[in-house]
Order: structure tokens, then sequence, then C-alpha cells
């Protein structure tokens, strides 16, 4: 064991690092009548090459297939036999796979057993590779061809980032969902699906050191893997505003989507930037929402968000007008609000605000052991410290009224602004 | 991106959610006005969430005020005569709380949230909402034009389409046919007296009652939540008179018509049981077979084998009367009429063969076990005896969960497959570009069936 820390209430966590470089973090929950096993692994759509967008998304499909001792379908047989709740997630910077069973003995050491087999015994063959190949593009159709906010944002993060792969969607361009072969994935399996680009999480009422000797049994012969050292290229300062302009007959009322170049996660900046968000844009008390939607009536929904990401992220906002409201009317608001937090900064009262409503989304977020185990997992795959999940809280309490108003001046200006604008068709 | 389509999940979840054994520390306590309390003390984060649930929902709206019930909801957070709508948003802003009124077809919950360091600031707030709302003529005319701009935004989600024309092509004239929202041509005509009318014939005494969980004192707030609320009137809410179904008669198409489509969503069904219903136990097993996992034979057959759809689901919802029967896929315009043909044919073959018995035992160890997801945390706990009550269960309900699901045998699963699955009467509803198949469905579906079009923006 490495570290022991008492966070949560009364959560007991516990860190651990095996010889090939796995990393496993428990979280004893001794009030848990079920366990959450998560396992992150290093790897997402950044990792990918263009051509073969979406590989990082498709595989997580198929590690749901046939291993050497697990035959094709008997993975979720077994989960859904033993009550198992269980999903998978890719994102830019990580893939995740996930189980909450009811706690028993058997039940922990089956988990182990199968993502331990999952990990090294995988068996890809062409028939799998193509029937995935025909969900996941059902996949696409439904969450980006046919909703125009799927294919809003895949087309401002396509219009953003010139050089960085954040640039492209997380499930992949449909040209190149076509064409992935047993080869791709097989390469991609080889190279990141490793002890050592993972670390497993699990929270729960289970006793760690039955735990650990099940890990150890299952993964510690594993071998680690030389995990090549991505390139990824670094995005150059964007000097121009950028827009792009979608037509469509299926949309209601004028749209626009919204993306400033920020900040990483780690940044000492994040969290003002965060707050400024929930100040300007969340909520009913916030300005921008006040303003447009309550007082004027000129939008329908208005929202921004920023994610924690490993390298420097887009803040994005999100407006839909009322029927017949010209979007530049949304342009003109967003963009003086900007201005007046620049010159004038923002109230005590706001930040305090923010603050609370960031304090309740991220206890609200804690629930369960599974809430406990994705947050763990997420900043120690990503940030490399499960901590950070941990210390959330410290960071945004410690963010001061100056903070806020230095970053609207450094990162709210039009040059480092990009807009796609969608469009009702005649 | 997910492998399973989450949203579905957490619908499924939610329907599943009314049945789990009590445990642990919830109490369920009378108030000295005579209404329950249900609570649970969990004091390892610092939140604490409260309930004011009452029996009434959005069937009560009348068919010309179709929305009304939610409109009124929605009002309670547009000042009261303490405060304006924008003194509540901050304040409860300023405390970290929020505060919804959450409208369902069969009930309707005031939800408070907040951090324990502020509850009784916010209780202030919260009784302020409940008991004294003003229904600004202002605010009326202002939410009325933001429902209306709301529906139609919703025409540009096609999974939200093809749920609400397939509940009204099912139900018909039966009020499980309305949608809570109601449409543009009901919401325009609601006007102040009649929002006032349906507040003072659900708020009373005997059609609330309450619920908390989180970092509380379970005594202490119970007193505060009776006295808070003693002066709610003492009247008594007539119980809903339902009307009867009408019944489906053969095979009825309806083609929502949208352009620019390369999915169809696809829904098909018919009515169910009534969540009381002596059958609803094997029924559960019988469809969790069928449609209701991931290992399901429709998920099996439509994704695993053929890769034609990512998501491939059915359900029956779980309603005081028979709720609705719903199977669902969305494949590609060009696997269409594949799978339109597949999942009549794997209905046609469930409701004459059944289940098999490994199909069936998978289904109900898998429903078993998953009984710990239902009272896993202090607030489901919580939200499963919410659900109890509301739905009128048997007081033992809860603790005979797991033996009725083990005690039902593949014969009775069968059976009630038999009974209740009718592939010859079914409402079928896609969400399409309608010119692509109009002519190629008789192929599919025979000369007889009744085919309707209508356009995505009809209500």
């Amino acid at each position: 064991m490495l570290e022991e820390i008492k966070t949560w209430g009364d959560v007991h966590i516990s860190k651990y690092k095996l010889d090939n470089g796995l990393t496993v973090l428990l979280a004893v929950e001794k009030k848990s009548p079920v366990f959450a096993y998560y396992t992150y692994f290093n790897v997402g759509s950044r990792h990918e090459e263009e051509g073969k967008t979406g590989l990082a998304h498709f595989f997580e499909h198929l590690l749901f297939k046939e291993s050497k001792n697990l035959k094709e379908g008997e993975f979720d047989r077994l989960m859904e036999e033993n009550g198992a709740q269980t999903n998978a997630s890719t994102w830019v910077d990580w893939t995740n796979y996930y189980q909450v069973l009811p706690v028993d003995a058997e039940k922990i050491e089956l988990v182990v057993r199968l993502e331990a087999e999952r990990l090294q015994n995988m068996q890809i063959n062409e028939k799998q590779v193509t029937s995935e190949m025909g969900v996941v593009q059902n996949e696409r159709r439904f969450r980006v061809d046919n909703d125009i906010d799927g294919t809003m944002n895949e087309a401002l993060n396509r219009l953003a980032y010139e050089k960085h792969p954040y640039g492209r969607p997380i499930i992949g361009w449909m040209e190149d969902i076509t064409k992935y072969n047993v080869q791709d994935c097989l390469a991609f399996y080889n190279t990141y699906y490793a002890p050592n680009n993972a670390t497993i999480v699990i929270a729960g009422n289970i006793d760690p050191r039955k735990t650990m000797t099940l890990i150890q049994k299952y993964y510690g012969e594993i071998p680690a893997s030389q995990i090549p050292e991505k390139e990824i290229p670094i995005e150059p300062s964007q000097t121009k505003e950028k827009r792009k302009k979608i037509s469509r007959s299926d949309i209601e009322a004028e749209k626009a989507l919204y993306a400033y170049h920020a900040t990483a996660y780690d940044h000492p900046d994040t969290p003002a930037i965060e707050l400024l968000s929930e100040i300007l844009f969340n909520g009913e008390g916030a300005r921008l929402y006040k303003q447009m939607i309550i007082e004027e009536e000129i939008a329908s929904e208005v929202n921004a968000w920023f994610g924690h990401l490993k390298d420097p992220a887009l803040f994005q906002i999100s407006v839909s007008m009322r029927k017949r409201q010209p979007i530049q009317k949304a342009h003109n608001r967003i963009f003086a609000e900007f201005k007046k937090v620049q010159k004038e900064g923002v109230t005590q009262q706001e930040l305090d605000r923010a603050k609370n409503r960031f304090e309740m989304s991220y206890y609200g977020s804690l629930g369960t052991v599974g809430g406990k185990a994705r947050a763990l997992g997420q900043y120690d795959v990503v940030f490399g410290d499960y901590k950070k999940a941990v210390k959330l809280m410290d960071r945004y309490q410690s963010v001061t009224l100056e903070d806020i108003q230095r970053v609207s001046q450094k990162y709210f200006v039009a040059s480092n602004r990009s807009i796609v604008e969608a469009r009702p068709k005649r | 991106m997910l492998r399973k389509l989450h949203l579905f999940g957490i619908l499924m979840g939610l329907m599943a959610g009314h049945f789990a054994l009590a445990e642990r520390g919830i109490q369920v306590d009378q108030l000295k006005t005579g209404q329950k309390f249900i609570v649970e003390e969990d004091h390892s984060l610092p939140i604490i969430r409260i309930y004011t649930v009452l029996r009434s929902g959005s069937i009560w709206d009348p068919k010309q005020y179709e929305g009304l019930t939610a409109f009124m909801g929605e009002m309670m957070l547009r000042g009261t005569k303490n405060r304006s709508r924008s003194q509540i948003t901050d304040e409860l802003d300023q405390l970290g709380a929020d505060i919804s009124v959450d409208v369902g077809s069969e009930s309707i919950s005031v939800t408070g949230y907040t951090l324990t360091r502020n509850l009784d600031q916010f209780l202030e707030i919260y009784g302020d909402v409940i008991l004294n709302p003003s229904f600004d003529a202002k605010e009326l005319e202002k939410l009325k034009r933001e429902t209306l701009s709301d529906l139609k935004q919703m025409r540009e989600n096609d999974q939200e389409l093809v749920g609400r024309f397939f509940k009204r092509e099912l139900f018909q004239k039966h009020p499980y046919g309305m949608s809570t929202d109601g449409m543009e041509s009901t919401v325009s005509r609601i006007y102040r007296d009649k929002v006032v009318e349906i507040y003072q014939r659900f708020f009373v005494r005997d059609n609330i009652f309450f619920s908390a969980v989180g970092d509380l004192n379970a005594k202490a707030l119970g007193e505060k939540l009776a006295s808070m609320f003693s002066t709610l009137p003492q009247r008594k809410t007539a119980a809903f008179q339902y009307p009867k179904f009408d019944p489906i008669k053969g095979r009825t198409l309806l083609l929502v018509n949208k352009p620019e489509r390369t999915q169809t969503q696809i829904m098909i069904g018919h009515y169910g049981i009534e969540v009381t219903h002596p059958d609803y136990f094997p029924l559960m097993i019988a469809n969790n077979a069928f449609g209701g996992s991931f290992t399901s034979r429709l998920m099996h057959e439509v994704r695993v084998k053929r890769g034609w759809s990512y998501g491939a689901y059915s359900w029956f919802r779980p309603r005081l009367k028979p709720g609705e029967f719903s199977m669902w896929v969305m494949p590609a315009s060009k696997d269409t009429l594949p799978t339109l043909k597949l999942m009549l044919e794997l209905y046609e073959a469930y409701a004459k063969e059944g289940i098999t018995q490994e199909e069936f035992d998978r289904s109900k160890k898998n429903l078993v076990n998953e009984y710990a997801f239902k009272i896993d945390t202090a607030a489901k706990r919580v939200g499963q005896y919410i659900s109890i009550e509301l739905m009128g269960l048997p007081k033992d309900y809860l603790e005979t969960y797991q033996a009725n699901l083990k005690k039902v045998t593949l014969e009775e699963a069968n059976q009630v497959i038999q009974k209740i699955s009718n592939p010859k009467d079914l409402v079928m509803t896609m969400v399409c570009t309608a010119s692509e198949f109009k002519k190629q469905l008789p192929s599919v579906l025979g000369k007889d069936i009744q085919v309707i079009v209508k356009s995505y923006k009809d209500e």
C-alpha cells in the first residue's frame, strides 16, 4: 500500500501499485450494500490517428465480445445473472469500464477474474468488427447526424481546434467508422490495454486485504507493456474569430454554439473560469439566463460548460433562440456581458452563489459508490492523483473576485472565439 | 460516448424502481398533522433532500387544458405572496439550494435540495413556495410563451417525438395518452383561474405526504414540516375517475414524417397491465428476457447479430391502470423495413412460444440479484418508499419482492406472455422521412394495415 486517507464522511481510500504497473484504489464504504468496480485506461480519442478516428470508442464496444476464456456474450450474461449494472464510456483522455454489483466475496472475485481476462485475452474477429461497425454507425446517426446539438458540437470542435486531436469526434467520422479492420483493433488493444496503462477503483463494503489478494492473483502475472509516448500537437494560439454556418430543415429556431480556448484542468485558472460560467450562464440566477430567457424572452435555452481535460479545453456556450429571434441578439448580449465583467468584475454575492452551486453539484455527484469510483478513477488516470478529486472544493473555494475578472480578460476575447450558427432552412 | 444508451438506462431504472425491500435506517412516521413522513438520516455528505409528494398528476388535466398541472407546478416557482420569482431564485442560489416541481402523470413532487448548513433558511423558502404561490398574471403569460417555445423546440428530438406520438396514438382519448407538458393548442388556452383552481384542488392535507433524506435530524425535521404545513386545507381530493380503454383493433402504423432523416425511430406496442396486477412479477421476468436487458432476445437479434440498431428494448410502464407495453429500436433508414419485419416476427414468436428455460433462468436471476440497487443509498431507499406509497402497493410488498420473483415458474411466465401479448392488435409509430418507405410498407406489413401519415409538427 502506498498511502491511505479518510474522506467523504467515513470513506477510507488506499492506493496500491502492482509490480506490473497496475494502479489500484480501494475506497471502503462500510454502509454500501453494493460495490463499484471501475477500470480506467489512459487512452482516449486523443491517441487516435487521422483516418482512424473513433477507434478508441469502437474498441470499447469490442471489449464485450469474445475472449480466450469467455464465449461471445458470456461476459454480459454473467454480469446480468449476478444483477450487475455495467457500461463503458470513452472520452478524449480516457476509456472506462464499470460494473456495480451486490457485495459478496464470490461476486468480487468474478469481476476481478473477468476484467483481468478482458485485459489480456480478447479475440477479435472479422464478424464481430463488421456487426459492431453497424451498431456504432447507428449510434453516430443517433447522437450526431440526426441530432442538431450533436451536429453543432462536432462542427464546433472541428472549427476551434486546428491541430489538437480534441478537434476530432470521439465517435469518429462516419467514413472512418466504415473502414476499421481486425488489424486496427488488435494493434490498438495490444498498444494501450496493459496494466501499466490502467487504474482500477473498487468502492464499497470490501475487505482491502482480501481484495488485493484477488487483484494480485488475477492481474499480477499480466506483463506490462511499453506504452508509446504519443506526441500530441500543441494547439496554436487562435488569432482571429472563426465562424461556421449550418442550415437545416429540422430545426425550429436559430441556435449558436460558442467556444473559447481555455485551460487544462491542472491550470490554476480553471476554477475561476468554471465559476464564471456559473455566474453568467448557468441557472435562473445567472446574468445571461436572467436577461435572455426571463427578462427579454429572446432565447429558450442558454448554458455553458467547461470540461476537465488533460490539455487545454474549450469553454463552450450554447444558445437556442425563440422562434423568429435572430441569433445576432445572442451574440450582442454575450459579448457585451463579457466586456462588462472585464471592465467591472462581478460581485461577491455572485461569486458566493457560484461557489455554493458548485459545492452542491460536487456533493450530488458523490451520492453513490459509482460516483465516488468515477471521480477517483478519472482524476488518478488523467491527472495522476486521485486526491485531486477529494480536494476539488478547496481549489474552487479559494477563487477571488480578482481571479474572475482576470480570467475574463485573458480568455474571453473575440480573437479566441469560434462560433457555429444553425438556422432553419426556409 | 457510451456502449449502452445511458438515457434509456435511467428510464429503465426509474420504471423498475417501485420494488425494493425496506431496510436500514428508514422510518415511516406520522406527523401530528396526520400526514405520512418517510425519512432516513444519512450523515455521510452535508446535503439534504426534502420531498412534498401529491397523489395527483397530469392525467387530471381537462382535455382542453392539457399541460395545466405541469403549468401550475412551474408557476409555483414563479412568485409567492412574499417573494418575486427573482427573489426565490436569488435566495436559493445564495444558499446553493434548489427547488423543483416534478409533475408526473399520476403524482407531483416538490423536491428541495440544500446544503445542511443552510437548512433553516431553505425551509423558509420551501414552505413559502408550497403554501403561498401568487400565480402572478404577468408571470403566467410569460410562462405560456416559454412553454410554447419549448414545445416547438421539442420537435427537434426524434426520440421524444416517437414516444409522444406513440402514446397518443395508443391511448387515443384516454388520459394516459396526454403529454404532461401539453400541446401548443391547449397551453395557449390556460388562464389564471384554472391554475388556481387546480392548485387549490391538489394542495390539501389528505392528498400530501412528506419525505426527506440526508444529513438531518428526523424528529426535528418532522416537527418543523408539521408546523410549517399545518395551514394546508383539510379538504379531501376526490379520487380520479379513470375512463375505460378503447380496444385496439388490428394493426395501425403512424408515420410521423420529418425531413432529412438518416435514421428511423420505431416504437411498437399495446396496453399492458397495472402495476398491482398479480401477473406483474411473471411479466417482469418475461419482458426482461424478451427486451429488458442487454442479453435479451430483442437486443441480441437486432443489435448483436445484425448491427441494425444501437438500442433495442421493450418495457411495461408501471402505472395505476394498465400502462403501455412498448418495443423501441432506431435503425438506419436503409435498414428500417427489415428491422420492422424482424421486430414483428420476434414478437409473434415470443407471443406464441414464450421464452426458453435458459432465458427465464437468466432473467429471473438478474432481477433477483439487481435488487441491491434499489436500496444501495439512503436516497434510493426513500425513493422506493415514495413510489410504493404512490402506487398503492401492499404493505408487505417490499419484504416479499425477491420471494415473489423467485417463486415464478417458467410455465407461469409463458402463460402470462400468452395472456398479455397481442401481436395482432398493435400500434406502430415511426419517426422518419416517410416518402422513403410508404410504398414498400405493404410488402412488409400486408395490405390490411391502417397507415396514417402525420407531420412531426402536428399535435
